[in-house]
């Protein structure tokens, strides 16, 4: 296995709602090496897209740290995240959210123009992924025109496009039927196993989490390590 | 399956409303700033029109005429013969005049207290027949200077009985003044303090003693019938004449009636505007909730359910709304009183408004107006809701795309309503009302249309800015196309209150200019002198001076005449040297000029209908006398009209006086002719000296006065357009959260995403101003030569200042900006993670 390359240690989460405070992680512990894909399941609210957001650094932690790929999480300013997301982080979500004011190959584009790629660039990077994923004829469809499945693809498409290190995809395909799934899930373990990405896959499904190297399951608020053979 | 009622219904539209406070607050605002302007305007007009009359009806009581003399007045003499030739009992003398107290004006009026007693006239303020005199003050008003006022507005200014009053009276029209002491010597009881403000009450020779007009009165008022009427006007000696007091005062009040209709039309349109504001909340609020209303449908939730739902909510808010207008419009109105009494024109009697009339009839007006519009602007956004089927109502995207095939709609309806207001203005229906009635057509269509022309450029842009843009520049651009439905009318809000600014902006430096020019052509000296006592020793000694090229005397007196009282105004100067002619021939100027006939103000043309070539007669000297209109010359003066003659012709018709007005004409600088005057008259203190400078200075600041209201009106406009545009904003901004947070999560930073929404609403107020323009100019245009032609007798010339449309779009732009601020910086502060959960 290749070097550690994300490192959570004593990370726990809590929020305050109607005066109350609720912990949603108790002290996790936990390692994912370079191009690893693990899937992370749990029932919901178990606490797996506040871990999403945490590794992410789209929220950040009551106490505890998340070291990815080096670099601590909690000891850069807000920009800083913005940046290293920016770069180094591709996400994929279950409700797709992708710009409704952008036609398809304008949201996969999104994450490259942030990053400054010049146009030639960015147009053949585009046009390859869409090709890849088989939505070569959407490119100026916009999200409202496009399927469930080809809404997925291009936030895929536009998830991988700068060839992140780290792919967290929060239930990628609890939005569409079995068949598109297991389509676009293939997809996403081919492209990220081709950039050499790791990915992180939370999901309800044991089906899904089966196709991932590893599945820890997060009950609780604690994360647990499961063999491919666990019932769920 | 059905709800178990109505209340989970309105559960949820309660719970709604608290969950989105910035959404009711907005949508709240709107409705309150738009009645408070209705109330405000209404109020303070009925206050100063109430004032106005009360008055007139305090200093003339419930007299049917008078008796007026020509220049100097009535002769003393007059009154005795009227009640021992003729017996007339119920008639009373009478001289009033403006004093000013402390920088406050008061009315001086002089009364015989006898003869008051038999004309036993009703005043406004006193509830018994003649005035409650208290015996004691006969034997004390006999005394030098004393005066009384009621105990209401001698409590009100601080006045004591017997304190002394530092009085100081005007000398001349310009400004020449005088100082009197007066004594407070008695107050009387009043049953309502209004009509009684700022009236000292004299006998009238203290009265004819203080106005310097001894052996003279102003008039003699008279309560007749008809026949007596008659006998009377027989009986008058040349140089008088018996006016119905009725006749005279209807002219006044229409001039005052025209300009509080232009107010009035002024806060109605932000009315509108917030009206649009209003059904512009309520259908976002409708359209946020689709997606629940949908669930309700589904649910078996009725239509008509629905549409009360959507209906009551509305009602709610527009009452408790209304009801908050018009506590605020209360107040604010007190706070314009004072410049909408500025802008009544200066007649016989300084108004001094100090109490603020409520009149329940405004305030139920502006309640249920702004209730009436709340419902009407609600009542399409909840049809909407209520008939869409529950399908359609959880696919908002498609809803949207529907949405934009209404724009071809748009475009004709807005072409039927500018068609129809066109129509409608060259009609000339209706008078004043249609006019405002073909400007509300004109704004009607305009917003129609102000989508359909957002969609254009917007499309416009795109093309051309394709390739050029940065993915963030389309995404705004693009965004406001797909958000037409919801930004196009607070876009169309903005453009109307700027289009109201560039309007009235346009028509008040149109007419400021105009009066420009008019005080150019109508004052031609260096220097002018006014004052009682202008003699031939004070003319000689004038002419010894050394600079002096030439000067001129014209006299300036009230004269009745058969189109009611006006002003005459007699000059040695010819006609062309001295009025800012509109309509004359070459021929009828010479004729002018050798006495052969008049000129009058365009007003009073205007108001009369009166022609070149038709007659008018004249209260001369000599007795009532017909005379040829020869020409029609423009006039602003805020007076109910103005005729001119020749000094030729008046020395025909009326007794020899001193000038009013002597116009200096010279090479030198002004500066040092006036210091030539000073030395040569030292210190008199009894006539007045106006550079001509001055003079523009006077009435433009009069100008400027007059056209304080609107400035205030123009800004109320703008904030509730601020406020509609702020609104449309956050509902927009709050709607696409989710998308925001998609855009933080992929890694753009929160100025990324200020700079996104702010370049959005930069390119609509940018619309919002550019549109404003063609508008706007259309709006003065009917405000120029429709509206001010139609209220006051006035035209203009049209001037079209570049500063005013250029300010109008950059007002545009940095409302739309400040507007975007707030709703910029709480999307780009707003959690990734938090806007991501999924509702």
């Amino acid at each position: 296995m290749d070097q550690e390359f994300i490192h959570i240690s004593g990370l726990s989460h809590s929020y305050e709602e109607a005066g109350r405070r609720h912990e949603v992680l108790h002290g996790l512990d936990f390692s994912m090496a370079q191009g690893e894909s693990i899937a992370l399941l749990g029932r919901s609210g178990s606490g797996k897209s506040t871990l999403l957001n945490l590794i992410s650094g789209i929220d950040t932690p009551t106490s505890g740290q998340v070291i990815v790929d080096g670099q601590d999480l909690n000891a850069m300013s807000e920009t800083e995240r913005t940046l290293f997301r920016r770069q180094h982080i591709g996400f994929i979500y279950q409700f797709f959210n992708l710009v409704p004011s952008l036609n398809a190959q304008e949201n996969i584009a999104f994450s490259l123009e942030l990053n400054n790629f010049d146009t030639a660039e960015i147009h053949t990077r585009v046009q390859s992924i869409m090709r890849e994923l088989d939505i070569f004829d959407k490119t100026q469809s916009y999200p409202s025109q496009l399927s469930g499945g080809e809404q997925q693809r291009v936030a895929i498409a536009r998830a991988l496009i700068h060839q992140p290190l780290l792919i967290l995809a929060d239930e990628p395909t609890g939005n569409l039927d079995a068949q598109s799934g297991q389509l676009i899930l293939n997809k996403l373990h081919q492209l990220a196993c081709e950039q050499r990405s790791t990915l992180l896959l939370v999901t309800h499904s044991l089906e899904v989490a089966k196709t991932a190297d590893r599945i820890v399951t997060l009950e609780d608020g604690i994360l647990q390590e499961r063999n491919s053979d666990f019932a769920w | 399956m059905t709800l178990p009622g109505n209340s989970l219904l309105q559960l949820s539209a309660w719970r709604y409303a608290r969950q989105h406070p910035w959404q009711s607050w907005l949508s709240f605002l709107g409705i309150v700033l738009g009645v408070m302007m209705v109330v405000a305007i209404d109020l303070t007009n009925n206050s100063a029109t109430r004032s106005f009359a009360l008055a007139v009806e305090s200093v003339n009581g419930s007299i049917t005429h008078q008796i007026v003399g020509s220049d100097q007045g009535v002769s003393d003499e007059i009154y005795t013969r009227l009640r021992t030739e003729l017996g007339i009992r119920r008639s009373a003398p009478v001289i009033s005049g403006t004093l000013e107290i402390d920088e406050q004006a008061f009315t001086l009026l002089g009364q015989d207290l006898f003869s008051e007693l038999s004309l036993q006239r009703q005043r406004a303020g006193f509830s018994t027949t003649g005035m409650a005199f208290d015996p004691a003050a006969f034997d004390v008003l006999s005394t030098d200077n004393t005066v009384m006022m009621s105990q209401s507005a001698a409590a009100q200014v601080g006045f004591s009985l017997e304190d002394e009053l530092q009085a100081t009276r005007q000398t001349s029209p310009l400004g020449g003044s005088s100082r009197i002491a007066l004594k407070l010597v008695a107050t009387l009881a009043s049953s309502d303090p209004v009509p009684t403000e700022g009236i000292l009450y004299t006998d009238i020779a203290v009265a004819q003693r203080v106005m310097q007009r001894e052996g003279y009165l102003d008039s003699i008022d008279l309560i007749l019938d008809e026949q007596t009427s008659r006998l009377v006007e027989n009986w008058l000696p040349a140089g008088l004449s018996l006016v119905n007091v009725q006749t005279r005062n209807d002219a006044l009040s229409q001039m005052t009636s025209a300009f509080h209709i232009n107010l009035l039309a002024m806060s109605l349109l932000s009315l509108l505007v917030a009206a649009l504001l209003i059904y512009n909340t309520v259908t976002l609020s409708v359209l946020r909730r689709e997606k629940t209303l949908g669930i309700f449908r589904a649910l078996g939730v009725s239509r008509p359910e629905i549409y009360k739902l959507v209906l009551g909510e509305a009602a709610i808010y527009g009452a408790i709304a209304s009801a908050s207008g018009v506590l605020l419009g209360y107040l604010l109105g007190m706070a314009l009183l004072d410049l909408v009494t500025a802008a009544i024109p200066d007649l016989n009697y300084r108004l001094n408004v100090t109490s603020f009339i409520v009149t329940p009839g405004s305030l139920f007006l502006g309640f249920f107006l702004g209730l009436g519009i709340t419902l009407l602007s609600a009542a399409l956004p909840a049809w909407r809701a209520a008939q869409a089927k529950p399908i359609t109502l959880q696919q908002r995207a498609k809803h949207d795309y529907h949405w934009q095939t209404y724009l071809p709609l748009l475009s004709y309806g807005a072409l039927a309503l500018l068609i129809s207001g066109q129509l409608l203005l060259r009609s000339g229906w209706w008078g004043l009302v249609g006019g405002f009635l073909a400007l509300t057509l004109f704004i009607a269509g305009f917003c129609l249309l102000v989508p359909v022309l957002m969609s254009w450029c917007l499309k416009l842009l795109l093309r051309i800015l394709e390739g050029r843009l940065k993915l963030p520049g389309r995404m705004s651009l693009r965004n406001i196309h797909n958000s037409l439905h919801r930004c196009g009318l607070a876009v169309a809000a903005l453009s109307v209150a700027i289009a109201v600014t560039v309007g009235v902006g346009v028509m008040v430096d149109s007419f400021r200019n105009t009066v420009i020019i008019w005080l150019d052509q109508s004052f031609r000296g260096d220097i002018e002198i006014t004052g009682a006592n202008l003699d031939q020793d004070f003319q000689d000694r004038l002419a010894s001076l050394p600079q002096l090229r030439a000067m001129s005397g014209s006299i300036i007196t009230s004269v009745e005449s058969s189109l009611g009282q006006a002003r005459l105004h007699a000059s040695e100067l010819p006609a062309e040297q001295n009025y800012y002619l509109k309509q004359i021939s070459e021929l009828d100027i010479v004729r002018f000029n050798a006495g052969e006939g008049l000129l009058i103000s365009e007003p009073l043309a205007w108001l009369n209908d009166v022609e070149v070539g038709d007659s008018i007669s004249l209260s001369t000297g000599r007795g009532s006398e017909s005379f040829p209109v020869l020409g029609i010359f423009y006039d602003y003066t805020p007076s109910q009209g103005m005729i001119g003659i020749h000094q030729n012709l008046y020395r025909q018709w009326w007794n020899p006086r001193n000038p009013d007005r002597i116009t200096l004409f010279s090479d030198a600088p002004p500066d040092s002719l006036l210091n030539e005057l000073e030395t040569l008259l030292g210190d008199r203190q009894d006539f007045a000296i106006f550079p001509n400078q001055a003079i523009r200075d006077l009435t433009l600041s009069i100008f400027d006065r007059t056209f304080a209201i609107t400035q205030v009106l123009r800004i109320l406009a703008i904030i509730i357009a601020f406020i509609g545009i702020f609104s449309a904003l956050m509902a927009l901004l709050l709607e696409r959260a989710r998308e925001f947070a998609t855009m933080r999560a992929c890694g753009m930073t929160p100025g990324q995403i200020v700079r996104l929404i702010l370049s959005q609403t930069a390119v609509m107020g940018l619309l919002a101003g550019l549109m404003a323009l063609p508008l706007g100019l259309l709006m003065s245009n009917v405000l120029i030569d429709v509206i001010n032609q139609r209220s006051f007798g006035w035209s203009m010339q049209h001037f079209i200042p570049l500063r005013v449309l250029l300010e109008a779009v950059m007002l545009a732009c940095i409302a739309a900006l400040l507007a975007g601020l707030y709703p910029a910086s709480k999307s780009a502060n707003i959690k990734p993670s938090l806007a991501l959960r999924e509702e």
